[in-house]
């Protein structure tokens, strides 16, 4: 049985190539949105694991940041893990993110790819969904 | 004397040091080689088409985002300018363009994560611009020899 994935993130070429990633383990069914709102009409497909990126509005200026989707994910699908991304090194983001609900906060640099991998992988084995 | 100091002035032109934006040293590249893309080719395992694919949406979103961050610098919205270098980082790495230009887009982001100006900003700006059309000038090649 395959698991759902959330990908939530406007940057084509980094979320294109991290849903080529995710794609090759065949446990997981990953889902690509580019704001958040298209995401979350698409809660009834109850993600395991909701990646995000902390900046959501590049293309879409009213668009939700990544903190706010996070905070309605969570609210309505209280057991799903996010994983917050951003390429941002203060200390701030990663401590809002993890304080409104985020489990893990990755770097979005030449290492991402694998460790959300091997998050998502750890996920599944803790909740016995491998 | 004069003759000296002539001498000592053209030699010194002569001398081509890399300029500097901030404390960041820039240009450490040869000529004509702007971009590695062996990284991308490990995380597509060789596949050809994928790695079009890639570098078409490279070439698609660089000069998107460039403009964005040009405009928006002239208008000083930070934000915008933050968030859309924001987006541009993950693409110096995936397309193996020199850690210089990262690590400018990142003192880019310091600087304007503080909401007001500094003389280095458009400075940066103007650099990130000219690394960024050199690559895709470059990937517009790499991209023809790829099946």
């Amino acid at each position: 049985m395959t698991r759902n994935v959330f990908i939530v993130d406007d940057d084509e070429m980094f979320s294109g190539m991290l849903m080529e990633y995710l794609s090759r383990n065949k446990l997981l069914k990953v889902y690509l949105y580019s704001t958040g709102e298209q995401a979350l009409n698409e809660i009834s497909k109850e993600p395991v694991v909701a990646i995000l990126d902390y900046h959501l509005n590049t293309n879409v200026k009213s668009a939700a940041n990544g903190l706010d989707i996070l905070k309605e994910l969570k609210k309505n699908l209280p057991k799903v893990h996010a994983i917050m991304l951003s390429s941002q090194t203060k200390y701030g983001v990663a401590a809002n993110s993890i304080l409104e609900g985020a489990e893990q906060y990755v770097m979005k640099d030449e290492t991402a790819f694998e460790k959300i991998h091997d998050i998502i992988v750890e996920i599944l084995e803790e909740q016995g969904l491998n | 004397m004069k003759r000296i100091l002539n001498f000592l002035f053209m030699e010194s032109k002569k001398v081509k040091t890399a300029p500097v934006v901030g404390n960041i040293q820039t240009w450490p590249l040869e000529k004509g080689k702007y971009t590695d893309l062996s990284y991308l080719r490990k995380q597509t395992k060789g596949n050809q088409e994928l790695m079009k694919k890639m570098i078409m949406l490279y070439l698609k979103q660089t000069p998107e985002l460039l403009n964005t961050i040009k405009e928006s610098t002239e208008e000083k919205d930070w934000v915008t300018v933050n968030t859309a270098v924001h987006k541009m980082i993950p693409s110096f790495w995936m397309m193996g363009i020199d850690p210089v230009f990262e690590k400018m887009a990142k003192t880019l982001q310091e600087h304007t994560s503080k909401n007001e100006f500094t003389e280095e900003i458009p400075k940066l700006v103007f650099k990130l611009e000219e690394g960024c059309l050199l690559a895709c000038k470059e990937l517009e090649v790499t991209i023809t020899s790829l099946g």
